[in-house]
């Protein structure tokens, strides 16, 4: 076993670990954790809205129906605690390949570790407990099989059909994936590797294992929402480069631009061994990632390994290659490690989300009241969990749930632009569960509704009169 | 010079003369930065403190623009608007023209340079703004443009630098990446030790020297805190979005850029330049353009050998014969002509609220009005003040954080319009403040498909 590939499962054990810290709080878990248990409890998928008032009985999908119910099982099972173990292994398998791609081009780790790092920092982005957390491991786990089978093991890319299968109904990034197979698959014919028919047959086989879902060739339909404008769902807008995520992602996007400015150009290419093939994944990743805050993980995971390998050129440092260890002697080594991590993850765990966001203390008010009701759209998936007796107005399932239409009517009455009231009369609604500082809240107040229950600077509860 | 080599950027300049010509003006901050101009032609001093607005009436600010401001002015008082179309069709000339040149520094054949240029005179066009900053738009493609020329070996073209700078900081806050150009040429040259580098530092030292000749300068520190901190709340100091127009055209040239770095790579200077320009254009949309041309002279330089390199047989270019190139020129200048003769006469204005003047102007007490709508304002009705208006560093952030509360009808807005003791609002109808003061009484004085002025009863 290479040295490289243990301390990549070293820093993945570090890494899961740390992640096992946090408490969950995403808003979109609740409904994926809401949705994956009717489909346990009913044995079918769900594909009609039953959480909503205004979109109830209407067809949809997220298209990620098997994520769903790993998470409800999980939840099931274990509790908060097997949610925070989840997030932890997920993310160690992220931070694992991730740092196995890195190590594969620059196995010196002390050249290695920066990019790591600045790319699992940058995936903090997703660490958030939803599916996408499965597209956060999967994504460099098949960079990882694509990088091994082009410059070594090709053999292993059959692999790639069965992942494909399993990512295609976890979560819509497999699309990713498959990018990421087709820039393969191109750069093989370009520069006529030997094994262009094997990539071009796995790459034909992944994207029809990819389509085996209950959505069909229709979950290629979640690549449609890069193509978007901005949008008013904050991980979906351009990346914010005075951000904490947005810094580490320059600093590697400018990092490779410098490098491959200044390098000497043999030796890069040396380096590289395929130039196209690094441009050809840089180039759409990139654009995806300043498209998109939550694609530029992704793009980071690019980025790192080619910042790793060409840095060095530019001290003259020589390429070295990975240290060789007994497989017996690194199981021996990681075996405790990981038994270690797993009991501290486990205590680390918080076993509880963190409901601080949310307007927790408004459930009791809101089981007793008559609906409908109005809600925060960051709250519609915690009230689905939460009081599942009271539909929501929107929710976290956006554009796949509901029309243009409703979420501009609820944007006209929130911010209380004209024909509001026609807004609240037409759908009846009779409860608001707002932030305080909301224009409709506000006028809400002053016009008489009055506060079922409140929690000043958090939330208000306003019923009609 | 041969007249082939001018022949390349004339028609460029002619193309973006007449690209420009027919754009009508707009800019919202076109007005006060006019009426900003006009009240320094008129007393014959800087204008060091706010007379526009009620909120910080009387109070120190600067926007370090005071030559540009002056110069929007007189063109005006000598062209009215058409003369302001004109004078920035001008620059837009100028510009393409360096920027042209500026292609075919990689030694580019004119092809390439020319899928690059209208590349970039496409994006740029998006940037080409009615107010002092396009000064800064035409100067910086000028001034790299005259430190290729020193880096080819026409020293000579140094000496224009510094006094350039000198009045692009009296123009516009821009110059500070003027002065990152020269600095760039500076350390490349050190590090090269090349013989290029005592006249490059004595021009650095020159130009920063005379930078601090501004009677009131935004100041280098001023510039860097801006770029470092950008205001997200106004539109162009959001970050790039690379799937609108503008931003696809960007996005093109970096990736452009990355690309035929990792595949024939650069130069120290390449590095040195697009970098930190790059840095600065992600930073926020208002500095897409300086990367731009700062990567056109990369771009087709290294696009035409990458073509070669993937055709090596290809067909190559031959000159234009001189008949073709004269009839180019001729049908070039003829498109300006044209252009200049048919240009808008008056400014569209169709965004800003034209019926409310009459209203406004028999109103009183103090207005509340869109921060968008304030220069105009401050131009069309100067007997009201503002309460907010697009020079933004006067109010920021006391009165700005108030005018939030207030428009946004956040909690405590009736507690700010009576700390201001705001008597009329003039508003797009679909501000919720003015759909609360709607319903609250006030009547509406005057109302249009998108405006809306409303009293105090």
């Amino acid at each position: 076993m290479r040295a490289t590939t243990v301390l990549a499962a070293v820093l993945a054990a570090l890494v899961g670990t740390f992640a096992s810290s946090f408490a969950a709080n995403d808003p979109d878990l609740f409904w994926h954790l809401a949705s994956g248990a009717w489909m346990l409890d009913h044995g079918r998928l769900l594909d009609r809205d039953i959480f909503s008032a205004t979109m109830v009985g209407a067809p949809y999908s997220v298209g990620q129906w098997l994520g769903e119910v790993v998470f409800a099982a999980l939840y099931r099972a274990g509790g908060w605690v097997a949610l925070d173990l989840l997030r932890a292994a997920l993310v160690a398998l992220a931070a694992f390949f991730t740092a196995r791609v890195v190590l594969r081009v620059q196995p010196q780790p002390a050249w290695a570790i920066g990019p790591i790092v600045a790319a699992l920092l940058v995936s903090k982005f997703l660490w958030g407990d939803r599916p996408q957390l499965f597209s956060l491991a999967l994504f460099p786990a098949v960079f990882d099989v694509l990088l091994a089978a082009r410059f070594g093991s090709p053999r292993r890319l059959w692999v790639l059909v069965p992942v494909m299968l399993v990512w295609a109904n976890l979560h819509g990034a497999f699309v990713a994936g498959l990018a990421l197979i087709v820039v393969f698959v191109v750069e093989a014919w370009i520069t006529h590797t030997p094994h262009r028919r094997l990539f071009t047959a796995v790459a034909v086989l992944a994207a029809g294992a990819s389509i085996v879902t209950p959505s069909g060739i229709f979950a290629f339909s979640f690549a449609a929402s890069y193509a978007r404008t901005a949008s008013a769902v904050v991980e979906e807008r351009p990346v914010d480069i005075t951000s904490p995520a947005g810094l580490v992602f320059v600093a590697l996007l400018l990092g490779t631009l410098l490098v491959a400015l200044v390098a000497d150009r043999r030796e890069l290419s040396t380096r590289l061994r395929s130039p196209i093939l690094w441009v050809g994944m840089v180039v759409p990743f990139t654009i995806l990632g300043l498209a998109h805050q939550r694609l530029l993980p992704y793009a980071a995971m690019i980025l790192a390994p080619l910042v790793a390998t060409m840095v060095p050129s530019l001290v003259g440092r020589v390429e070295a290659a990975a240290p060789i260890m007994p497989r017996a002697a690194a199981v021996l080594a990681l075996a405790p490690l990981f038994a270690a991590a797993a009991a501290v993850s486990f205590v680390l765990a918080p076993g509880a989300p963190d409901l601080s966001a949310y307007p927790s203390a408004a459930t009791d008010a809101l089981r007793q009241q008559p609906g409908p009701l109005l809600n925060e759209y960051d709250w519609g998936g915690y009230l689905i969990f939460a009081v599942p007796e009271q539909p929501t107005f929107v929710d976290g399932r956006g554009a796949a749930l509901f029309p243009a239409e409703l979420i501009g009517e609820f944007e006209a009455a929130v911010s209380l632009q004209p024909g509001y009231r026609r807004v609240l009369d037409g759908h009846g609604i009779r409860l608001v569960l707002l932030r305080p500082g909301r224009a409709l809240a506000v006028a809400l107040r002053e016009d008489g509704w009055p506060v079922v229950a409140e929690q000043p600077g958090s939330w208000v509860l306003l019923q009609r009169p | 010079m041969k007249s082939s080599t001018l022949l390349f950027p004339l028609c460029t300049a002619a193309g973006a003369f007449a690209l420009a010509a027919t754009v009508p003006l707009g800019d919202p901050d076109m007005y006060w930065h006019l009426a900003s101009g006009q009240w320094m032609l008129d007393h014959h001093e800087i204008l060091r403190f706010d007379i526009f607005s009620s909120t910080v009436s009387g109070q120190p600010y600067s926007v370090g623009e005071w030559l540009g401001e002056v110069l929007f002015a007189l063109v005006f008082n000598a062209g009215g608007w058409a003369g302001l179309t004109l004078f920035r069709a001008l620059l837009a000339a100028v510009a393409g023209f360096a920027l042209a040149r500026l292609s075919r520094r990689g030694g580019a054949p004119i092809i390439a340079a020319l899928l690059v240029v209208v590349w970039a005179v496409a994006f740029s066009k998006t940037r080409w703004i009615d107010r002092p900053a396009m000064f800064t738009f035409v100067l910086f493609p000028v001034v790299l443009d005259l430190l290729y020329s020193a880096r080819a070996g026409s020293r000579r073209a140094l000496l224009a630098i510094p006094p350039l700078i000198l009045l692009w900081t009296n123009l516009h806050g821009g110059y500070v990446v003027g002065l990152a150009l020269v600095l760039a040429f500076t350390v490349e040259a050190a590090a090269r030790r090349q013989s290029a580098f005592v006249p490059l530092a004595l021009t650095l030292v020159a130009s920063v020297g005379l930078s601090f000749v501004d009677p009131e300068t935004f100041g280098v520190a001023g510039a860097a805190a801006h770029a470092l901190a950008p205001p997200r709340f106004i539109s162009e100091e959001a970050p790039p979005d690379v799937l609108e127009p503008s931003g696809v055209l960007f996005a093109g040239f970096v990736l452009a850029t990355i690309g035929l770095a990792l595949f024939r790579g650069g130069e120290l200077l390449d590095a040195l330049l697009l970098i930190p320009l790059l840095w600065l254009a992600l930073s926020a949309q208002r500095h897409l353009a300086f990367f731009v041309v700062a990567a056109t002279p990369f771009i087709a330089a290294g696009g035409a050998r990458l073509y070669v390199r993937l055709r090596p047989h290809g067909v190559p270019m031959r000159p234009l014969p001189g008949v073709l190139s004269v009839g180019i020129a001729v049908a070039f200048a003829a498109l300006a002509l044209a252009s200049a003769i048919g240009r808008p006469g008056a400014p569209d204005e169709h965004a800003y609220p034209a019926g409310a003047i009459a209203a406004l102007r028999t109103g009183t007490g103090t207005l509340l009005n869109e921060y968008d709508w304030g220069g105009y304002l401050i131009y069309r009705v100067p007997e009201r003040k503002v309460f907010v208006d697009g020079r933004l560093f006067p109010f920021y952030p006391a009165v700005l954080l108030d005018y939030r509360d207030a428009v946004e009808l956040r909690p405590d807005w009736k507690g700010v319009l009576s700390k201001y003791d705001v008597r009329e609002a003039l508003l797009m109808p679909a501000k919720p403040l003015a759909v609360a003061l709607r319903e609250s009484g006030w009547t509406v004085r005057a109302e249009g498909s998108n405006f809306v002025l409303l009293a105090k009863p």
